[in-house]
């Protein structure tokens, strides 16, 4: 076990006993990425909050049936993934468009004509995730983004891997014709690689 | 390629394939261009998507951990200050009557020595309603209905007043030390989760009804205590005090047999989730029901005592459920900063809410909307998806 999962499963144990101090901790560390997963899936701000709060306090109350020892990322973005869907799901959920400029693109290592169709890129695909029913956006995030398995994704969402994996097709074919034009001839982005 | 067959495209890129249909796949991309492209595009689509970091507002991770620290501290005390709700409905008959049996197993030794010495003084009341069932005689254990409580109440009273009226003994002083040191009766599994019996009072200490009437509202204030009474709380008043309060508060909204929603406030039973601080606190709160000054209460903060007060609350109809709300709201302006300010801002949504759905009347659907819509753009509401649900429930009809 390496020393990073040592630390972490030592605060995970201490929140376990009520030490708020070290759950607020994993807060921390896990805050972008629950966060992340949050937006990417209802689309707007106060709602993801809303989610990453909900998230970090249901995995609290859940803690007893956490496995120690065991990452806690997958497991908290999968409550993090559920919250979010049932938010969307709701009737008086409201996805806002996301402002301009919320997101980054990661600094190109093209030309600057490349850096503007990266932008390019990045934009056209988040006008296509807005336009993607938000449970085949929720499984298109877990696996593209989380990188998830279909059991996984299947578990976290209530779904069958089949109705998994029929649900990503559907999104990845979607957002592969908005963004087609940005992707060089092999499918990749034009500039650089993703992670 | 039919349609399942381009689906598997998206499993071929994550792996997820079998081997046999892998290669199936990959024989049937190695002659067609438009699948190749499709694929090709897909994985562009991952890549672009990984590719970018979401970011949130300006210092919005400087605050998170504390504020979800700080929204599982308010809900840990919210829950701690509400007492147990009444499980009646959840509870099989023989567990009363076994709760009846083992407390009848206690205190009728005590009462045969008193009935030996005097007439009969602490002898369980047999109401219309234990006829009716067949029970065992109603005691502390017996947490009925808000309706059933009341009336018993009444009837017991009844009965009190009509026993003091008869010329009798009082119970020799030997008696009572034997009667203050019963023991409590052992918390039923399945019964109420916290134990409900206050310390019994050693003679004299029977709280005064000055200190009663500063207690729960409503039901004690009005009725100046008789020395029957007194005397009898002083024996078994203890236990029998907490029939009429057993009815508990009743969450705004909430259906009768389904608990509040998971890990919030009100759900059903509170303690069973709360920490063992959280049955002290509703020991406290059991305490304020009693009457007990706030001298002797110092440790619980005032706002607390309000806030406790005002969830025990029954309102009645849509002139009640305003009335309700008003207080929530005044809860609010007094108690801004309060741990339960933000509870209390919730209740006076749903308050006004329930005031619709008794009355009708869409000035209270539109105000709550209202009030909900300045709760909703709060940057510190910690429950803006329970609001949401309620509007929604409203609603919804």
């Amino acid at each position: 076990m390496s020393a990073e999962v040592r630390d972490e499963t030592f605060l995970l144990a201490r929140a376990r006993q009520g030490d708020l101090p070290a759950f607020e901790e994993v807060v921390r560390r896990y805050q972008r990425r629950v966060y992340g997963v949050a937006l990417r899936i209802v689309r707007s701000h106060a709602l993801a909050d809303d989610v990453a709060q909900e998230a970090f306090v249901k995995a609290w109350r859940s803690l007893d049936r956490f496995e120690l020892g065991r990452p806690f990322g997958p497991w908290i973005c999968r409550i993090a993934a559920n919250q979010a869907v049932n938010h969307v799901r709701s009737p008086r959920s409201r996805e806002d468009p996301l402002p301009e400029g919320h997101a980054e693109v990661r600094a190109s290592q093209g030309s600057p004509l490349d850096a503007v169709l990266d932008r390019e890129a990045q934009q056209v695909l988040d006008a296509a995730l807005e336009t993607l029913p938000a449970e085949q956006r929720a499984v298109f995030v877990l696996r593209a983004v989380e990188e998830m398995s279909y059991a996984e994704i299947a578990e976290t969402l209530g779904l069958s891997p089949g109705t998994v994996m029929s649900r990503l097709f559907r999104a990845r074919e979607k957002l592969a014709r908005a963004v087609a034009p940005y992707l060089g001839p092999a499918g990749r982005p034009r500039a650089g690689e993703g992670s | 390629m039919t349609a399942h067959e381009r689906e598997r495209l998206a499993a071929w890129i994550d792996d997820e394939l079998a081997p046999a249909e892998r290669a199936e796949v990959e024989a049937h991309l190695a002659a067609c261009e438009e699948c190749a492209a499709l694929l090709g595009d897909m994985e562009g689509v991952d890549a672009l998507a990984r590719a970018v970091r979401v970011e949130a507002p300006a210092g919005y991770f400087e605050t998170l951990p504390r504020r979800v620290r700080a929204r599982i501290e308010s809900e840990t005390h919210a829950a701690a200050a509400l007492p147990p709700r009444p499980v009646r409905w959840r509870v099989p008959v023989w567990t009363w009557a076994a709760a009846a049996a083992v407390l009848l197993a206690v205190v009728a030794p005590l009462t045969l020595d008193r009935l030996n010495e005097a007439p009969p003084a602490a002898t369980p009341v047999r109401t219309p309603e234990d006829a009716a069932r067949g029970s065992a005689p109603s005691l502390a254990l017996d947490a009925t209905t808000e309706t059933d409580g009341r009336d018993r109440d009444l009837e017991v009273r009844a009965k009190r007043e009509t026993r003091a009226q008869r010329p009798r003994e009082e119970p020799a002083d030997e008696a009572r030390p034997a009667l203050v040191a019963a023991p409590a009766p052992e918390p039923i599994e399945g019964g109420p989760s916290a134990p409900r019996t206050p310390p019994p009072s050693s003679g004299g200490e029977s709280p005064s009804p000055g200190a009663r009437e500063g207690g729960a509202p409503g039901r004690w204030a009005s009725a100046p205590e008789t020395e029957a009474e007194a005397a009898w709380r002083a024996g078994e008043g203890a236990a029998r005090d907490e029939t009429v309060g057993a009815s508990g508060p009743r969450r705004p909204g909430a259906k009768d047999d389904v608990p509040a929603r998971e890990g919030t406030l009100g759900a059903s039973p509170p303690l069973v989730d709360a920490p063992a601080k959280g049955r002290v606190a509703t020991t406290q709160a059991v305490e304020m029901q009693e009457g007990v000054s706030a001298s002797e209460n110092k440790a619980v903060p005032e706002d607390s005592r309000v806030f406790a007060r005002l969830v025990r609350a029954h309102p009645a109809g849509a002139a009640g459920w305003r009335e309700h709300r008003d207080e929530w709201r005044a809860f609010v302006e007094a108690h801004p900063r309060s741990r339960h300010a933000d509870e209390a801002r919730v209740r006076t949504i749903e308050a006004g809410l329930e005031a619709w759905r008794a009355g009708a009347d869409p000035e209270d659907l539109a105000r709550a909307r209202t009030e909900a819509d300045a709760y909703l753009a709060r940057d510190d509401a910690g429950q803006k998806e329970r609001v949401r649900r309620a509007l929604a429930e409203a609603e919804g009809g």
